[in-house]
Order: C-alpha cells, then structure tokens, then sequence
C-alpha cells in the first residue's frame, strides 16, 4: 500500500489498470475508474511498466499524428507469422527497439530512477489455442523489477 | 473547399505535433505533478486535445487565407466563397450571381385550333430545359383574346400556323448556344403540333462566378473608374449596370502596331490621342433580324441581284449578313447567297466623333455603313426594272450588341478623355469549328455529346483576347464530361478570321490555333476574339475494339 510520502516529487499518471498486485499472477482490468471507486493515479515503477505496455500494445502507424509511437509486435501476431518461440523471441526483440528508443528519448535525467528505463527481457512465453502469453520482465534504473503477462490474442 | 475541417484526418501531421507539443507544455506547466509524456493522459487527453486544437488552427488559417487578398490571389480556389464575397465587396466588387436564358419558342401546328401550353411545359434543344413560367393561350382569332397571356395563332402557309411563347432555363447558367431557328423537343406535345424552334436568338445566361473569375476581375473592381490606362478604362465600363456583363476588353492606344487611327497626318507617325476599345460584350454574337427593303440592280441567269444599304444606326457593328430570305418565308427558309457585303463608314452629323478615314477603321463599329448585295434564285425578274423594283426582305445579321450603347456612353462629355477621342469596335471574329473524336471500349456507354458541347462552348467562349486557342483547353472541357473509359483523339481546330477591311483568312490546326499577326489588317491578339457556337462542335464517336487481355 502506498503512502503519500511516496508522490512527493514524483509525476502521476492515471493508471489505465486496474487491480495491479505486488506479486503473483492476477488478471488485470483495464478500466480509467471503476463503478465501485475512483481512478487512480500511479508513479514510480508501476508508471514505467504502464508506459512498456502501452507503447508495447501501440501498434507502430495507428496513432496517425505520431506515426513513429507503438512496436510491431502486434502486427507480427496478427499476420499469424508467431508460430514458434524463435519467432515470438525474435519479433519481440525487433519490437524492443524502437519501443526503448521512444521510452529513453522522453525521460529527463532529473526523473526518479524507478521511472526511468533500463531495459526489458521476455523471460517465458507460452502458448494456448487462440493466445501468446509473454513474460516479460522489465528493470528500471533503480535495479527495481517488475514482471508484465501480457496475453496476446493470435486470432483475427 | 471550405472552411471547416470536416475529418480530423485531414490535418497536417506538423500542425497536430505542434499543437501537442504546446499543448503538453501548457498543461505541464499548469499542472507540474502530472506525467505527460507518455501514457493514459498523453495519449488520450493531450493526444487528442492537439487534434482538436490542429482542427481549429487550421479553420483559422483558413479563415484568414480567406480574409486575405494576398492569399485569395494566390490560390482563389481555397477561399470560402461567402469570405471572399464579403473581402471584395469592400472594394465594390460583387460577385455576379448568374441568370437563366430567356427567349421565346415559336409553335408550329398543322391545323388551326385553339391550344393551351401549361406552366412548367418543358421544351429541350442540346440537352437545355427551358420552361414556361405561366399558362398561355394560342386563339385561332385576335376577337377571342381575354387575357394577357393570351396569343394569337397566325397562319404562317402550307397549312400550317403559328404562335410564340416565351420560355426560360430551367437552371442557372451560361446558355448561349440556342440561335434562332433551333429546334425544340417538347415533353407533351400538344396537339398537332408540327414542330417548335427558337424565334429568335435566345437571351444568354450567366454561370455563377467561380473564385477564379471573381478574383480576375478584382482589378478592375479596386481600380478607378476614369479615362486613365487600359485597366481603369475597362472598370469605367464595366461599372456601369448594362455593361457589367460584358467578357472583355482590349484597348489599342498609341505605340501599338495596331493602331493607325492616331496618324492621319502628313507624316506617317503616330500622334496619339486615339483610343480604340475592342469589346466581346457577349459570348456569342447577337442575330438581328430586320426587314430591308432590297432594289433590284442587276439580273443574271438564275435570278436577280439586289442590293439594300445598312445605315450606321441599323445594326451598328454588325459583322454579316447571315440570311436573307423574302419577308414571307419560312423561319426555316435558309434564305439566299450574300454575293458582296461593302463596308463603308458615317461621321456625319452634330457631336463629338472619332477621328475615322477609312472603312477598315469604322468596321464593327457604330460608324460603319454597308451596302450587301444578294443573290434572289426566286423571284421573276421579267417584268422587273433595274435599279427601280424593290421588294421586301428578312435580313439577319450577327453582330457584338452594344456597340452602340458603349460608343455612346464614351463619348459622353463627362466621360470622354479631353485629350482625344475613343472608337468602339466589336472584336475582331474568329469563327470557330471544332471537330474531334471520342473513343469509347467496345461495350461503353456513348458519351453525353450535348454536355460536352456545352462545356466546350463555354470553355472558348469565356475567353477574351486570348491570342491562342491550345487543343489542350478543349481537352480538359471534354475530360470533365467523359468517364475512364472514353478517350478524346483528332481535335481539329479551323477558324474563319472576318477582316476588318471585309476579307476572311482561314487558320487551322491540331494543336493551337494562333491568331496570325496582321495588324496592318487589324488582326492579332489583341483584337481577335474566338467564338464557338456549339452547333458547330463536330463529334465522332469510335468504338475500340483492343483484344481482351483480362
């Protein structure tokens, strides 16, 4: 549980997630405020990972005015060309590149180093009918860790 | 395209990453503790703010381009045109809003009896509907007249009778293409009717000025309205209600090699002080028709040659003669041979005139006179006397219309420049004939044929003193009327120049047709006009047959 002693002199983000667990696997939803209660505000790593995520599920072109934002993983997935763990491995890797670019290019020296990016490794995959489950583990500057499952759906 | 932007797909990507750029930054400097790089407030509020906020940046700028003289003269066809009208109306300058063409359509039926044309009757010649706005009444006898729709149906010979109505567009826009004589179809015919033709050249119509149009002729809207140089001259003319619609101007003056009216001295230089104002007050020109009266002054094998004069007040500038049939002839009657049309001149009486010494110079002009001479294939000359006998005759002439009514106003003392005299000509003709061929694939639908006459007419007509006539203009008025699967081919383009000294020269050709530079002859760019009837658009349609490849 998070104190306000841990907002001073950090920037919020809205979390676009709900029902983020410190560990363990737990199905997100993503939602901006629930019925139940209001939105919430984030910082420090879970910012950063909502900030992986979101330029990682960004599809490269689909954001007209900022054609460069977004990765092509989702692409690969729906061109149906992810059909081993080389070719995920590998579309992930290609897809990191300019995701990392884009995350380094907009953070400041003078950020907390838990929000800054260090860099990611996609530590499993695994494979169900009509989904590609990654994990994926992402490290900040300040040697703080958090692990992303992102399911991806491959059918279109 | 107009002012609002209609799809947010539409913007400039450097005019929404500008405005998101200032839009996070004014966002970030309000609110410190916010994150707005990347993530739910980037990309949704901020992201789509700066669409919105590039949206109504460029309504603005397009909003100023249209407020902005420099900017409508750069490109006319960007600005709104309820913008534009409101810029220019500060310089007096209004856009003209276009008419229908109005004449009258004369009814032929083969039987004498009482008949009703209804409102709204619908008459079409070359794919133009003209209606009647109200009812009329054709009588078999003037005593059975009540009202003043009412006509009379007058016998017109060979069983057949007559009566006119009037008629108008159906829409606005440039229609002068209907000359006397044109057949009309009728929707509902009423009964025994023979047939229905134009009872004289129709009242052109106007198209609703575009942009373009409006902002060329702009300068003559700023510029004043005095005798000063050629763009002032024309504002001066144009200004004045009955003349706004004239297409053009083109003013010889002192040190052009057209004019020779400023040397009429001892030496063969130039003293200026002599202006003449070439005027296409018209698309076309105007048909006239008039009833002369003809003396026999000489007969040959196959008839008799009569002659009648044309006074400077009788059609004033007319260029010639295009038919001349007994009185009692059919409007159908094609009329006889014009052998000689000599032109002469007439300055005489009280007022100021123009300084004129020769035929050629008063040609077209309200000083100029005729003799014409015509060839009568009918009538029996046998108990005729030469240079005694007479007979009425139906003359029509063509000519620029208000010659005479711009002449006249010119000369006008509070108008006419103090230091020399001004002489309106109609422009010099070029007599158009245009043929070409549309190749359509085997299968497709035939091309609007009247729909491309139109647009061509209209595409030549509106010019002024172009100099040059490019096939390539011809081309882009056909392509607006074909589809992808019509091609043009063989644009054939001949002019027949009438000569101010009374001769013709024929030019021809398949690209561009240049007016030649004779101006010892009063021809060159400066004083020729092109005129294209549509009536004289020839067009050949082709069916391809290429091999099927898919």
């Amino acid at each position: 549980m998070s104190t306000l002693a841990d907002y001073i002199g950090r920037t919020v983000d809205v979390s676009a997630f709900h029902g983020v667990e410190a560990t363990g696997e737990v199905q997100l939803r993503q939602v901006l405020a629930e019925t139940e209660s209001s939105g919430l505000v984030i910082t420090g790593m879970q910012k950063l990972a909502q900030r992986f995520v979101l330029e990682f599920l960004t599809d490269k072109g689909s954001m007209k005015y900022l054609p460069a934002r977004g990765g092509t993983f989702l692409a690969n997935a729906r061109a149906g060309s992810l059909r081993t763990e080389v070719d995920v491995f590998t579309s992930f890797e290609l897809a990191l590149g300019s995701i990392e670019s884009a995350l380094l290019a907009e953070e400041n020296s003078t950020d907390p180093d838990d929000e800054r990016y260090l860099f990611a490794e996609l530590t499993n995959i695994a494979f169900t009918p009509d989904h590609i489950k990654l994990y994926i583990t992402l490290n900040s500057r300040a040697k703080t860790t958090r692990s992303v499952i992102l399911p991806i759906s491959t059918l279109t | 395209m107009g002012i609002t932007v209609s799809k947010l797909d539409e913007l400039a990507t450097t005019d929404v990453t500008s405005a998101l750029a200032l839009v996070t930054q004014l966002v970030q400097e309000k609110n410190p503790d916010l994150d707005v790089r990347r993530g739910v407030l980037h990309d949704l509020v901020l992201y789509f703010s700066a669409i919105l906020a590039a949206a109504k940046d460029t309504e603005i700028a397009r909003v100023r381009s249209s407020m902005s003289l420099k900017a409508i003269n750069a490109d006319p066809t960007l600005a709104d045109t309820d913008l534009v009208d409101a810029v220019l109306s500060n310089f007096r300058v209004t856009r003209k809003v276009g008419a229908k063409a109005t004449g009258q359509i004369t009814i032929v039926l083969d039987k004498l009896l009482p008949t009703t044309i209804v409102a709204g009757a619908r008459f079409t010649t070359l794919g133009q509907v003209f209606i009647t706005e109200r009812a009329f009444a054709a009588r078999t006898d003037a005593a059975f007249v009540v009202s003043t729709d009412d006509v009379v149906i007058a016998e017109v010979g060979a069983g057949t009778y007559s009566f006119t109505i009037s008629v108008i567009a159906e829409n606005t826009g440039a229609s002068d293409t209907v000359l006397r004589g044109t057949a009309f179809a009728v929707a509902i015919p009423p009964a025994h009717l023979s047939r229905a033709f134009a009872a004289a050249d129709f009242v052109q119509g106007t198209s609703i000025e575009t942009n373009q149009e409006f902002i060329a002729r702009f300068e003559s809207g700023i510029a004043a309205k005095t005798w000063s140089n050629r763009s002032t001259i024309t504002a001066l003319i144009i200004d004045q209600a009955q003349f706004e619609d004239i297409v053009g101007t083109s003013i010889v003056g002192m040190g052009d090699a057209e004019m020779f009216r400023d040397q009429h001295s001892l030496l063969p230089i130039s003293y200026g002080g002599r202006t003449d104002v070439y005027v296409r007050s018209q698309a076309l020109p105007l048909s006239t028709t008039k009833t002369v009266t003809a003396t026999l002054v000489a007969t040959v094998e196959n008839g008799g040659v009569w002659q009648f004069s044309v006074a400077r007040d009788d059609v004033p500038g007319f260029y010639e003669v295009a038919r001349v049939a007994l009185a009692s002839a059919a409007a159908t009657d094609t009329g006889y041979e014009v052998t000689t049309t000599t032109r002469s001149f007439d300055i005489s009486g009280t007022g100021f005139k123009p300084d004129i010494e020769t035929a050629q110079e008063a040609a077209f002009s309200s000083f100029q006179t005729a003799t014409v001479q015509f060839l009568d294939t009918n009538t029996s000359t046998a108990a005729l006397t030469i240079n005694q006998s007479t007979q009425s005759y139906s003359v029509t002439f063509r000519g620029m219309p208000l010659i005479s009514e711009i002449q006249e106003f010119l000369d006008s003392r509070s108008v006419r420049n103090p230091a020399g005299d001004v002489l309106v000509r109609g422009a010099v003709p070029c007599f158009l004939t245009v043929n070409f061929s549309l190749r359509k694939r085997s299968g497709a639908a035939d091309p609007n044929v009247n729909a491309i006459r139109l647009a061509v007419a209209a595409a030549v007509n509106k010019l002024e003193f172009p100099g040059e006539l490019h096939a390539s203009l011809i081309s882009d008025a056909i392509q607006d009327n074909l589809d992808s699967s019509v091609a043009i081919a063989k644009i054939d383009l001949l002019g027949r120049i009438l000569r101010p000294d009374g001769t013709k020269r024929i030019i021809r050709d398949n690209d561009v047709l240049d007016i030649p530079d004779e101006p010892a002859l009063g021809v060159s760019g400066r004083t020729v006009a092109f005129l294209l009837d549509p009536q004289n658009i020839g067009i050949t349609i082709e069916t391809v047959d290429a091999p099927t490849v898919i």
